[in-house]
Order: C-alpha cells, then structure tokens, then sequence
C-alpha cells in the first residue's frame, strides 16, 4: 500500500516540472556555532540537549512573533531546499514556502496525511509510538517529513540528497518554532480570533451557495 | 470540527463516503466532481487497485465560494469498501464532519451494508465520536437492480430513527446530488465554532 503511495507521489513531484530552479549556491553554516562556547565544554560534549536549549533561546527571542510562513521560507533558504509545506494531520494545507507552482500543494497535502497516518499505524503494529520522521528518497527530488505537535507536518522537498543531514538538523529546528506558534494560535480563544465571523449570517450564506451548487435545476 | 485558520481565512469540512465494497461510492465521488464547475473543485486524486477498487482513498476538494471573508471548502474523500481495508477505512474517517453511507441495494448485500454501517460506528467510537452527533445519510444506492431490499430494511436494523435517507442509481447520477446536497446541509446547520 504504501509502495503505491510512493510511486505516486514522486509522480506528484515530477508532473509538475517547471522552469523554476530551487535556490542554489552554498548552504548557510549549520547552526551548532551558536551554541554558546562559555560553558566550557568540549566540541564533543555539544550534546543533543545543548542544541535544543540553544534553539529554545532563538524560539524566545526572535521567532514568537513570526507567521509559519516565514518560518517556511526561511527553512528552504537555509538548507537550500525547494519546498517547505506546513499540513494538518488530516490532510489541509497551513502554510507553505518556497517554490510551489511544480506542484498540486493541496493534493500533496491530503496524499501525505494518508501517508503518514498510514505509517503511524505500522509503527504501532511494530511497537512504536509513531515514526518521527518518514524520508522518501527519489532520483531527483526527496522528501523530508516531520511531525510538529502530533497534530501537524512539516513536508521539506529539496533536490542535493548530499543535504541530508542539514535538512534534518534545519527541519527540527523550525518545527519547534512551528510548534510555538501553533501552540499559541490554540490557545487564543475563538471569539478573539474571529471577531467578524457570525455565525447566523455564515450559516445562510453557506446554505445558500450549497442550495445554488447542489440543486438540481 | 472542521479545519478552520484564523489567519488565512479558510474553514474545511471533511466529508467522507462510507459503505461496504462495490457499493458505489467512487461512482457517487466522480459523478459530483464531473457535474461540478470546474472553478469549483481541485483535481481528483483515486489510490486504486489494478482493478479499479479503491486502496486508500479517493480525494478532491470542493471549494463553494467566500463568506464574511473565510473561503469554505469540502474535502470529499471516498474509503475503500473491501473488507480488508479496515485500518485504512479508520484512518480516513478521522475528523470526518459528515457522512455519506452508500449502502447497496441488493437483496444479498444486506448483510454487509449491516456490517459496515457498524464498522463506521466503531470506527468513529475509536476517535471518540458519538456518530449520533455527526450528520449522516444513508443513501440506497443501486435501485435499478432487482428486487432491492425495502427502504426502511436497514433503518429498522440498526436502529436509525430519524437519519435522512437518499434512494439513488450513481451510474446514471440518479439521487447523487440529492445525497451530497442533504449531507452538506446538514454539516453547515450543525456548525458550531
Ligand atoms: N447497477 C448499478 N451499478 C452501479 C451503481 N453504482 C455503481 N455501480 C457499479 O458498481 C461497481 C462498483 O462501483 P464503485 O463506485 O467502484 O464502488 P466502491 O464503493 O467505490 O467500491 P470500493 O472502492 O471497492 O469500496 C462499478 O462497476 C459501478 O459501475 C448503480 O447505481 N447501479
Ligand atoms: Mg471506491
């Protein structure tokens, strides 16, 4: 089933071929730089948790206030990536950055939920909570996808299969800061994020656009 | 509850045809999309089998238009009907707004009409849902064969007062627009944020 999945998907990735070329040039220096050499540790001390509380003190300081869709444009740009995309687990489509006229962005999303979800009940079948990281790797194109919060992906489609390893390192660095701002969205209560949106006035013009589309005349 | 973003202004609602294999709720899925605008609908996605049956799932997004700014969308996705799917019938189901059950209407598929109208409810137990709370119709389809059971049959045995009914021929788009018309209805009026 799976397999299927596969194949269709890279077809996705391929149907769409445009003129565009995904940003090329030097990948920017990985991240592990800012990590703050006082504390008197060896380079091979930086441990994984070092890492993260560094990135937890960017999250703090400069990434709140910023939309997913910066956070998305910024990941391409770093690992030199072609597209970043921002689902829910079922299947809509949050955000994107990058180049995304090669391809179907809202059939990408539900095939990729399918995908995942799909994964997610192979791994309880072997005993696994979930698989973190699903790495689908083509000839041209490869995609990197990392769950944000359980309740979101992160979809990366990079080309230079040699950045791996930085996409990996870049990808779970802006799911944190995604998993902050989605955080918080859920957090805001509704009314304060739709002050304009009446219920009784959406109601009827939602009956009546499906009235006029359903209809038989 | 439907996806909705605040901040890109888009409310989605999942609807999903339920039913057990053969039943015809890919030929209910692609005559909606083929009688649709074309500015309406994205493209359709069918994760089949080599014949034809679907594996995982058929998909295309509806989108009926802006209201008070928000543009609002129905994911339309079909679950496969083999028995054998069961897992992957689950996994579509999940955050599903409404429900088109698309039994069959022939006297020997009664059975699994039953069958699979109670895999549905357990399947939604599984997430939590009560599928009491969640719009569902039931559509007869396949009326054009002999003999097909009685409308009310399946009603009476699985105890669904009240649940609306279509009766339809999706092959020749008989009762289909009906069914997704009544369906989306009833999804908007139970809206709530
Ligand atoms: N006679 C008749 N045949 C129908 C009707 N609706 C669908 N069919 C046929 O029934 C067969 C199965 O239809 P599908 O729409 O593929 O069924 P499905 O429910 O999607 O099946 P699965 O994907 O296996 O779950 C096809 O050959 C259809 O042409 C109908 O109203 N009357
Ligand atoms: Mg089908």
């Amino acid at each position: 089933m799976t397999l299927v999945m596969q194949v269709r998907l890279s077809r996705y990735l391929r149907l769409y071929d445009s003129a565009s070329k995904p940003p090329t040039g030097p990948a920017p220096a990985p991240v592990l730089t800012k990590v703050r050499k006082s504390w008197g540790m060896s380079a091979l001390a930086i441990s994984k948790h070092m890492l993260r509380s560094s990135i937890t003190n960017e999250l703090n300081e400069t990434d709140q206030k910023r939309q997913p869709k910066e956070v998305l444009s910024d990941l391409v740009v770093s690992c030199g990536a072609m597209t970043a995309l921002l689902i829910t687990r079922d299947g809509h489509l949050m955000s994107e950055g990058g180049e995304t006229g090669y391809l179907d962005t809202t059939a990408m999303a539900a095939l990729v939920a399918g995908m995942f979800s799909a994964t997610r009940e192979v791994a309880r079948i072997v005993g696994e909570q979930q698989f973190s990281i699903l790495l689908q790797q083509g000839e041209k194109r490869h995609i990197h996808i990392s769950l944000v919060l359980g309740s979101a992906m992160l979809i990366v489609v990079f080309e230079d299969y040699q950045r791996i390893g930085l996409v990996r390192h870049q990808a779970r660095k802006a799911g944190l800061t995604l998993a902050e701002l989605l955080r918080k969205e859920t957090e805001m209560t509704k009314p304060e994020l739709a002050p304009e949106l009446s219920m009784p006035a959406f109601k009827e013009y939602a009956l009546d656009l499906i009235d006029r589309i359903f209809k038989p005349n | 509850m439907p996806y909705i973003s605040y901040h890109d202004k888009v409310i989605a609602f999942k609807i999903v045809y339920y039913g057990p294999g053969l039943s015809g709720k890919t030929t209910n899925l692609t005559y909606i999309f083929n009688h649709l605008p074309e500015e309406l609908r994205g493209d359709m996605l069918t994760l089949n089998t080599s014949d034809e049956r679907t594996l995982f799932f058929d998909f295309f997004p509806l989108d009926i238009g802006r209201i008070e700014g928000y543009a609002v969308r129905f994911n339309m996705y079909t679950v496969p009907g083999q028995v054998y799917y069961e897992a992957s019938r689950r996994l579509i189901l999940d955050g599903a707004d409404g429900v088109a059950f698309v039994a069959d209407s022939q006297p020997f598929r009664l059975e699994e009409n039953i069958d699979s109208f109670q895999s549905m409810q357990k399947n939604l137990g599984h997430y939590g849902v009560d599928w009491k709370g969640l719009p569902i119709v039931l559509q007869y389809n396949k009326r054009d064969c002999p003999n097909p059971i009685r409308i009310g049959t399946l009603e009476q045995r699985l105890d669904l007062d009240g649940i609306p009914v279509t009766d339809a021929v999706a092959i020749q788009g008989l009762g289909v627009m009906e069914t997704i018309h009544t369906l989306t209805r009833d999804v908007i009026v139970r809206f709530k944020l």
